[in-house]
């Protein structure tokens, strides 16, 4: 119980002080609110419409998620074979390289161009850029199954597909969520970026744009409050799965 | 019940060709527990993988049972015990234990044997707990049990008590003996123990380094069940001795 609860005071209090040193210097020094809002008038601004917020962080990560989805499954259809053989790891790895080297904000303009505007080439931005994180952990959390565990099954005519799901698959969780824990916040960067870019009139980027636009600080901070909360909700869940998964983090 | 009919077998590598086994010309019955013996790297794990069908001779015929190895594998007749448990963390030692059968289901296998077993080798109590709870003794004994529940009739042993300590060692030799004569089936043992060999086999195949060869067949005809003041008398130190000549004349 001793440990359970120290494990979530030191966090906590790295928060409150976090915030409570930007609120207090923002008073001291008498900063305006149109510069950078004090943390109490963020979520006072936040608190104000909060159904509002729910409705534009809904939109933001339902693109997330379908991009991630996507991500996910094409890292798979990827992964498996590049495991297996080196020679098509090789063929992937420079292409892969190549679309992480480039910088994210080109692939928007390029998405809208080919897709048109919508929440379609927000979702294929997303897909892109979580995708090479995800690609690389998978590949390298197959290969570290065990080969002599492998060996065993295949001794009792295992096939290809009962070793990936009983040795391979789980073996691969650790580094596959390390790679989850990235692509997540690659994926909030995807959809703001794209929805800056895609005509859509809803999501939190759109806020974010509105807020500079009518030069609203508070709208623009509430914005990104959101978005850390998207964010922080995803990755906790990430750890709950990731326990109850085999392969992960082991158990006490 | 397993034969090698003049198996050659060689790999390919960074250093060029490597010749791993040469000539190999030998049966062993069914029941029997036969133990390959020679030094590192003399192809007694090639051997191993060729009779559980994981290699294809490249020379010479390997029949268990009349069968290729491919048909017995794809059929679940060997039950394999690596050199290391090969333990999957996530599994507890029930289902580590049932790994095996729950992998490729073959029609009629019944696998209420596992909870028995456990009990056999002492881990009745643990059969609900994680690999990395357990000591190397136990981890081992598990892999044990792992083989021994596919009731399979052919078991491959790869050095699988290599790493553990020599009291450890000897208790899992004479556990391994008990399990064996329980079950009845056919075993196949690697080592480079000479004692080892002397303790557990009916004969003793020595082969010779790079490219292994088979210098003798050894029959080890003390009586059984062989306890552990077996190892005490005469006899055992004879044939100890005998093996240890073999091996530096193949060497």
């Amino acid at each position: 119980m001793i440990t359970r609860l120290s494990r979530w005071t030191a966090p906590l209090t790295g928060l409150v002080v976090f915030f409570g040193l930007w609120e207090g210097l923002l008073v001291l020094l008498g900063v305006k609110a149109f510069v950078l809002p004090r943390p109490s008038r963020i979520l006072s601004a936040l608190n104000a419409d909060p159904s509002f917020f729910a409705r534009e962080a809904l939109v933001t990560g339902r693109e997330a998620i379908l991009g991630l989805a996507a991500a996910l499954t094409l890292a798979f259809v990827l992964a498996v074979p590049m495991a297996r053989w080196r020679s098509v790891e090789r063929a992937v790895q420079p292409i892969a390289t190549l679309i992480q080297v480039i910088p994210i904000v080109v692939y928007a303009p390029a998405f809208v161009i080919w897709l048109g505007f919508g929440r379609l080439p927000i979702v294929a931005v997303i897909m892109l850029i979580a995708l090479v994180p995800l690609l690389f952990n998978m590949v390298a959390g197959f290969r570290t199954a065990d080969p002599a565990t492998i060996e065993l099954l295949q001794s009792v005519g295992a096939s290809r597909w009962e070793v990936l799901r009983t040795v391979q698959g789980p073996s691969a969780v650790p580094a596959l969520f390390a790679g989850l824990r990235i692509a997540i916040g690659l994926s909030l960067v995807g959809a703001v970026l794209g929805e800056w870019f895609a005509g859509v009139s809803h999501g939190l980027g759109v806020q974010i744009q509105a807020g500079q636009t009518h030069n609203a600080a508070p709208l623009v901070w509430a914005s990104a409050f959101a978005l850390g909360a998207l964010g922080g909700v995803a990755l906790l869940i990430l750890a709950v799965v990731e326990r109850r998964l085999p392969g992960g983090r082991p158990r006490e | 019940m397993i034969e090698f009919r003049a198996v050659s077998h060689g790999f390919v590598g960074k250093q060029g060709r490597t010749e791993a086994l040469s000539g190999i010309d030998v049966s062993i019955s069914a029941g029997e527990f036969v133990t390959l013996l020679g030094p590192s790297g003399c192809g007694k794990s090639t051997l191993l993988r060729l009779t559980a069908g994981l290699l294809t001779a490249e020379h010479g015929v390997v029949k268990v049972n009349d069968d290729s190895p491919a048909v017995g594998r794809a059929a679940k007749r060997f039950a394999l015990a690596p050199q290391q448990p090969a333990l999957l963390a996530w599994r507890t030692v029930r289902q580590n234990a049932r790994l095996l059968l729950d992998v490729n289901p073959q029609s009629g296998a019944s696998d209420d044997a596992v909870d028995g077993l456990l009990e056999e080798v002492g881990l009745n109590d643990f059969a609900d707990a994680y690999p990395h709870q357990l000591s190397g003794g136990m981890q081992q004994r598990v892999a044990l049990v792992r083989a021994f529940a596919l009731q399979a009739p052919v078991l491959l042993l790869d050095e699988p008590f290599a790493s553990l300590d020599e009291l450890t060692r000897a208790d899992m030799r004479h556990l391994l003996l008990r399990l064996w004569k329980h079950h009845q089936s056919t075993a196949v043992f690697v080592t480079h123990s000479v004692a080892e060999a002397v303790l557990l086999s009916d004969r003793v195949v020595v082969l010779s380094g790079r490219p292994g060869r088979i210098v003798a067949v050894e029959t080890i005809a003390l009586p059984r069940p062989r306890t552990a003041d077996v190892e005490d008398t005469d006899e055992f130190d004879h044939y100890v001795r005998r093996l240890r000549s073999l091996l530096r004349g193949a060497s």
